[in-house]
């Protein structure tokens, strides 16, 4: 035993649970990744190609000015990454076999 | 363990929330400074003026780019993409050099944590409170704590949301819709966007960031050599650890230099145990060489049992810093630094590209004149509408017509010139000949730019 005189702050001993839920597991890595691939994306993107341009060659009807265009693009770009992402983490995870949930272990 | 989940559990249980325990010391000093100089930069750049505009906007709407006095356009992309590529060489050169020194120090995900958890210990007070606190009951006070503390975040949170977007909107016209509750849609949503990704991660995800999300932190084993400096654990001069009172001879009882008091498990943010070697959570913050040094000083023990050290020097083997790794990282670094501030200093506010005509090549007209065609694609890379003299040179007696025949550029814009060049058939040297148009701003000489292009004749 350390002299408690000498670290008056010393606790006992603690132990911490060191799993993480299921949304810092799953959705953070699928989340932030993608989030910077299509900020990647985006930039070179909208680099070659002005949303006022692409704007009046889709949807000129609608009133979509360059920074609403960015801002989708950017949406879009990060919902398709993510989408990927995503799929990619479920299939990462093996399937858990049925009789692992059963009643055989013993 | 009590608290340890069942398997099934495990998926769903929220792991403890880590509440490091405070600690000074030289590293943590460096630290905090880092941290009021990066935020105190991203804070207050927005308001600063230059040359009567914001000095870095980011102006979306208009497809400029201003920093300082320099006015980048889409056609500058090339400097961006050079600018990544430094800081990726130069991530690469620190780390090897002194390991994760990005994470411990620079990186936003460990500054802001680093705010947000002294806003949690200015409302709810030192680690070992806070950890009482919550476990405790509902009381009171721990509702009064707990909203203060929400309160202090979700403002902080905004007021850096709202400084995300016055990059991309200038700043005091920003602050003026705020205030009058008018921001646009887009305004509104990338400050609520930023505002929340900034209390999530800072205020919750913190280290866990860093465990499950940071793809530097899977890749850092590659870019480290035994002689990178890491935080290490002195385990020949430490173990065998074991507690000890003050005064006795530690060394005749058979025990090193580690009291085994766990503090610098206790500071440490991703809550790990350095004594166990290098782990990849390890964000290099340093917290436990501090609390180390400062528990070796009250033992009277000479500091350092952790310490910045590498692989090799703690084998007791020579370290080098200069190895090929860092020669070749730093010289790469160097020359590409080099090599962007000179394309910056030479960067000229106009581009001119010519583009010959090539079907017909060229026409021939009575008295043996040749006339070739080219577009001129004139490029303005100021903020201002400018004016151009256009003159071509190479050949004796060219005639020059231009349509349209005076060259206006809108700021960031290209303007397409037809220039029609005439040369009589005696002029030309042969089929093709180097000719050199030059385009000068009309109100300023120092402006211009030459371009070299052929002129295409029939066989003599």
């Amino acid at each position: 035993m350390n002299d408690p005189k000498d670290f008056p702050e010393l606790e006992t001993e603690e132990t911490r649970t060191d799993e993480p839920n299921w949304l810092v597991r799953v959705l953070g890595p699928v989340m932030w990744p993608s989030f910077l691939v299509s900020a990647l994306a985006t930039w070179i993107f909208f680099l070659a190609i002005d949303p006022a341009d692409l704007h009046a060659a889709t949807f000129p009807n609608w009133e979509i000015g360059r920074e609403a265009g960015y801002s989708i693009g950017f949406l879009m770009f990060w919902a398709v990454s993510a989408g990927a992402s995503f799929l990619t983490a479920v299939l990462v995870k093996r399937p858990e076999k049925a009789r692992d949930k059963g009643g055989r272990k013993g | 363990m009590a608290n340890q989940p069942d398997a099934g559990e495990s998926l769903y249980q929220s792991s403890e929330k880590i509440h490091p325990r405070e600690i000074g010391g030289r590293f943590q000093r460096l630290r905090v400074l880092a941290v009021f100089l990066l935020l105190g930069l991203y804070y207050v750049m927005p308001w600063v003026q230059w040359d009567g505009r914001q000095a870095v906007l980011f102006d979306l709407p208009s497809r400029q780019f201003y920093i300082f006095g320099m006015v980048f356009w889409p056609q500058d992309f090339y400097f961006l993409s050079a600018l990544l590529i430094i800081a990726a060489i130069s991530l690469f050169f620190f780390t090897a050099l002194a390991g994760r020194l990005w994470c411990g120090y620079a990186c936003p995900q460990t500054v802001w944590t680093e705010v947000f958890v002294w806003m949690e210990r200015w409302t709810e007070g030192p680690a070992n409170k806070r950890k009482k606190l919550d476990k405790a009951p509902w009381t009171g006070e721990k509702i009064a704590r707990k909203s203060a503390k929400q309160a202090i975040w979700v403002l902080f949170a905004l007021f850096t949301g709202f400084t995300f977007v016055a990059y991309f909107s200038p700043a005091p016209e920003l602050a003026a819709r705020l205030f009058s509750f008018s921001l646009g849609p887009w305004e509104t949503f990338w400050t609520l966007f930023y505002g929340f990704a900034t209390y999530g991660n800072a205020g919750y995800m913190r280290e866990q960031v860093c465990k499950y999300m940071c793809p530097y932190a899977r890749f850092q084993g590659a870019m480290f050599d035994p002689d990178s400096l890491i935080i290490s654990y002195d385990e020949s001069r430490g173990e065998p650890r074991g507690p000890r009172k003050r005064d006795i001879d530690h060394r005749a009882k058979g025990l090193g230099d580690c009291i085994d008091c766990k503090i610098c498990v206790q500071v440490c943010p991703t809550g790990i145990d350095i004594r166990n070697g290098l782990q990849y959570e390890c964000i290099a913050c340093a917290a436990c060489i501090d609390a180390c040094d400062d528990v070796m000083d009250r033992m009277g023990y000479p500091r350092g049992l952790i310490r910045y050290s590498s692989e090799n020097a703690m084998e007791g083997k020579p370290s080098r810093v200069f190895r090929p790794r860092i020669l070749i990282y730093g010289t790469l670094l160097l020359l590409l630094l080099a090599a962007f501030a000179t394309a910056l200093a030479l960067r000229s506010p106009v581009g001119l590209d010519v583009l010959p005509e090539r079907n017909p090549m060229f026409r021939e007209s009575g008295f043996g004149d040749i006339e070739n065609v080219y577009t001129l694609k004139v490029l303005n890379k100021d903020s201002e509408p400018r004016q151009f003299e256009v003159e071509v040179a190479g050949l004796e007696n060219m005639e020059l017509s231009l349509r349209p025949e005076t060259v206006t550029v809108q700021p960031g814009g290209v303007a397409d010139v037809i220039a029609s060049v005439t040369v009589n058939i005696e002029h030309l040297e042969g089929r093709t000949s180097d000719v050199y148009f030059t385009i000068t701003r009309t109100d300023d000489e120092s402006v211009t730019t030459t371009t070299r292009s052929r002129f295409h004749g029939p066989a003599q």
